[in-house]
């Protein structure tokens, strides 16, 4: 009896487990400003409950760059719920702030990426993971949305080029030899 | 020939002038899902300071549950690259609530939230604000670099049970008398 229990549990456990959502890969296209900086929204509609992984790949840059980032959704109901476990920029974590709304428990949720150095050349991937429709009625079907926006901000490599390097040393070279100059000159008169 | 010409500068200059005004056609938003749970994204990317008003459309096709959210984050440093000011977020007359700033070192993050709300048949979602630093110093127009985005959730409402039940017994009722009526004249 025990026994049958507890495959009961399990092929149960197995199937709450495999319960998963449809994982979203996006190409996201920052517009340019004309001055160099970028910004840009993201988005995603779940229709389907239990775990998701959804990324969103927005590219490399040249050179640097300062990026801050938003993530936001509301769910008053099992089927328009989201709850977020993590949002990832190339490994860095959004910070979350969660509020309940009348017994609906996390029905506001809002991630914030504050302002982060990435380097050069790194393709630039955000990966989120969460849940969709947590306790949906049987029968229901989920529809839920969550938004987001991205800014960047190129910077200029804090590292001089070898070239700009040794103008600079060459430059600081004669600054003092014209000086020794004129005090050699001073000194014999 | 020099009249003409100085006529279309003087109706391009007028429309010009007209331009910064005029009203963008609402963008129409699709509803995913259904038939009960509906859900819906919208977003705008600003490139140029000054004031905006958004609107985008979507029908209901009968009564519902709205609820919706709407977020941006700027750095304090680049307000005037990547600030968006909200002065309003409505579907029809049902208004998005602001909360509190999130600052988070030298990042504001700025959230609106449109709590549970009954509406019907077409909807018009209008977003209003400035981008960019809003100060009166920055030209309008200035290239900037700003976004905003949020989320729309509806759920159709259909008449429950007892409400059907009542509405029906209230007709056979109603037909009762009618036939009474009838039969007293006769």
């Amino acid at each position: 009896m025990k026994i049958k229990n507890l495959a009961a549990l399990m092929t149960l456990a197995i199937a709450c487990a495999s319960a998963s959502a449809e994982n979203f890969n996006t190409t996201v296209t920052l517009s340019p400003d004309g001055l160099g900086n970028f910004s840009g929204p993201f988005a995603v509609t779940h229709l389907g409950a239990g775990a998701f992984t959804d990324t969103f790949n927005f590219g490399s840059f040249s050179g640097p760059v300062d990026i801050n980032g938003s993530l936001v959704t509301i769910g008053t109901s099992a089927p328009q719920d989201i709850d977020f476990v993590s949002a990832l920029l190339n490994g860095v974590a959004f910070s979350f702030t969660k509020t309940s709304i009348g017994g609906v428990f996390e029905a506001r949720e809002r991630g914030g990426l504050a302002s982060t150095r990435f380097a050069a050349n790194v393709p630039l991937l955000l990966t989120v993971t969460g849940r969709v429709a947590d306790g949906i009625a049987r029968g229901q079907s989920p529809a839920a949305s969550y938004s987001g926006t991205l800014n960047l901000l190129p910077q200029v490599s804090p590292v001089p080029e070898p070239g700009a390097l040794s103008l600079l040393l060459a430059g600081l070279a004669s600054v003092v030899w014209v000086a020794r100059r004129r005090s050699r000159a001073e000194s014999a008169l | 020939m020099l009249t003409a010409l100085l006529k279309t500068s003087a109706l391009a200059l007028t429309l010009a002038l007209a331009a910064p005004f005029a009203q963008a056609a609402p963008i129409p938003l699709a509803l995913s899902g259904g038939p009960t749970n509906y859900s819906a994204t919208f977003s705008s990317n600003k490139t140029a300071a000054g004031n905006f008003s958004d609107q985008f459309i979507f029908g209901l096709g009968g009564q519902g549950l709205i609820n919706g959210s709407l977020i941006a984050i700027f750095s304090q440093a680049n307000r005037a690259s990547q600030q968006i000011v909200f002065n309003s977020a409505n579907v029809n007359s049902l208004g998005f609530v602001s909360e509190p700033d999130d600052i988070d070192m030298g990042d504001v993050l700025r959230v609106w939230f449109l709590l549970d709300s009954l509406a019907s048949g077409d909807l018009l979602l209008t977003v209003n604000g400035c981008a960019g630093a809003c100060d009166g110093v920055q030209q309008r127009g200035s290239p900037i670099s700003a976004s905003y985005s949020g989320t729309l959730n509806v759920t159709r409402t259909v008449p429950e049970p007892g409400s059907l039940a009542l509405a029906l017994t209230s007709l056979v009722a109603l037909g009762g008398v009618g036939v009474t009526a009838r039969r007293r004249r006769l």
